[in-house]
């Protein structure tokens, strides 16, 4: 599976239950970026892809109905036991310091360089990297 | 630890918060440890003590805004000083209406109670304090509005606070949404240097789904110890000046010197940024030395 994930400078995912942040041009860009493929969600992220409704399947167990090649958004913890599963991992970075509480693991892709880097504007954030890590 | 009546204050803290349904903490979240509870402008003796968290979350993290207080409304208040020159309770509904549209300017001019300036290597940027808006210029544009501006360290400021203004930033520009907001200067006894903040948010037309949290941020450097009574601070392990006044007295004092215009500044004054680097100096002295010497005072922030 290939996992999506939104950042902060600290790899800050969530705090108290909530995601640090959101942009409308990232969930735009991920829809760009999955073209024909449906987007593995769970069920507290459909409000981010309540425009693309049709490109998402929203489940409390998206990450065990996943197959190889499916994207899934991860805005959780939950998802280390399909570590070995992950083939690449897309990371939007806000550039941003928020509160958070949960992390996304980031030694998956220490190490490693990504293989492609790009800087958009978002819609409320200056500047949001997203980068692509191939495993 | 002083936490005398904690489980009576939660109660009460528990018993008049309105319900916000969207806002507890799940249970897949970690929650931090010594998690605690108290009133906005409460005793400080709710707050435990600084036990190495940058913050802590209070009453579950769930806000303590009464009923009628969640309004689509932008509006921003701030409390009069009190005798002690000490800001109080700064209270917000942020909406993209009341954000800045131009850059920041200079707040050089304003002394915060229990302002001391003091330089230490091992801190950001070498001075310890910062002026610290209670409710950051990102969210409402306000200036040198002395009711909005505490003595905080250079970290509180970065890595405390900032933070959770991001967060109330960023979502206001994203949805156009309003989020309540406000922040709670916690000064102990008669000290001049706040313990910390308490900062409330919550997010009106979605009930706080997208922002909710009431937590305490505490006033602190790492490696320096601070005497909250007058600002005063000192390296760890090092012994904090007997005599406060003297010390903190304009005898000796850090400026920035412009040497093509022979004009001073304050450290934070806005004008800074835009002095060319070779007409740059920093100084510490005495004031009344500098004016000897042929310098001006900014007209600006008035050092």
């Amino acid at each position: 599976m290939n996992i999506i994930v939104c950042v902060d400078d600290k790899f800050g995912i969530s705090f108290m239950g909530r995601r640090v942040s959101r942009d409308r041009s990232v969930t735009e860009d991920i829809i760009r970026t999955v073209r024909d493929k449906k987007i593995y969600i769970h069920p507290d992220s459909a409000v981010l892809f309540s425009d693309f409704s049709d490109k998402v399947i929203a489940d409390d167990d998206f990450l065990d109905k996943a197959e190889t090649g499916d994207y899934c958004c991860i805005e959780n913890d939950g998802y280390e036991k399909h570590i070995k599963n992950i083939e690449s991992v897309i990371l939007y970075k806000w550039n941003r310091r928020y509160p958070a509480d949960i992390f996304f693991d980031a030694s998956i892709i220490g190490g490693k360089e990504p293989t492609k880097t790009y800087n958009f504007k978002g819609n409320s954030h200056e500047k949001i990297t997203k980068e692509v890590y191939e495993l | 630890m002083k936490i005398k009546g904690l489980s009576i204050l939660l109660s009460l803290v528990l018993s008049i918060s309105f319900l916000i349904t969207g806002c507890s903490s799940t249970d897949k979240t970690d929650k931090p440890n010594g998690s605690s509870t108290m009133h906005s402008g409460e005793s400080s003796d709710a707050i435990p003590e600084y036990s190495g968290q940058d913050y802590i979350t209070l009453s579950d993290n769930i806000p303590e805004f009464t009923e009628n207080e969640p309004t689509t409304e932008s509006f921003e208040n701030y409390s009069e000083l009190d005798e002690l020159g000490r800001c109080g309770v700064a209270f917000a509904c942020v909406g993209v209406d009341i954000m800045p549209t131009e850059d920041r300017e200079g707040i050089g001019q304003i002394k915060p109670s229990g302002w001391v300036t003091a330089k230490y290597d091992i801190v950001d940027g070498k001075y310890l304090y910062n002026r610290c808006h209670l409710i950051g210029f990102q969210l409402t544009g306000e200036n040198a509005n002395e009711k909005n501006l505490i003595t905080g360290t250079r970290y509180f400021n970065v890595e405390g606070m900032l933070p959770f203004e991001n967060m109330v930033a960023d979502y206001v520009r994203e949805t156009k949404n309003h989020v309540l907001y406000r922040v709670t200067p916690v000064f102990v006894g008669e000290d001049l240097v706040a313990k910390g903040v308490q900062m409330e948010a919550y997010s009106v037309e979605d009930d706080g789904e997208g922002v909710c949290f009431n937590v305490f941020v505490y006033n602190i450097q790492p490696g320096i110890t601070i005497n909250y009574a007058n600002g005063q601070s000192a390296l760890n392990g090092e012994e904090l000046p007997e005599n406060p006044s003297s010390a903190a007295s304009s005898d000796k004092a850090d400026y920035i010197l412009n040497t093509n215009s022979m004009k001073f500044h304050d450290p934070d004054c806005g004008s800074v940024k835009d002095m060319k680097d070779h007409n740059k100096q920093e100084y510490s002295g005495s004031r009344d030395a500098l004016i000897a010497d042929g310098y001006e005072p900014c007209g600006s922030c008035k050092p």
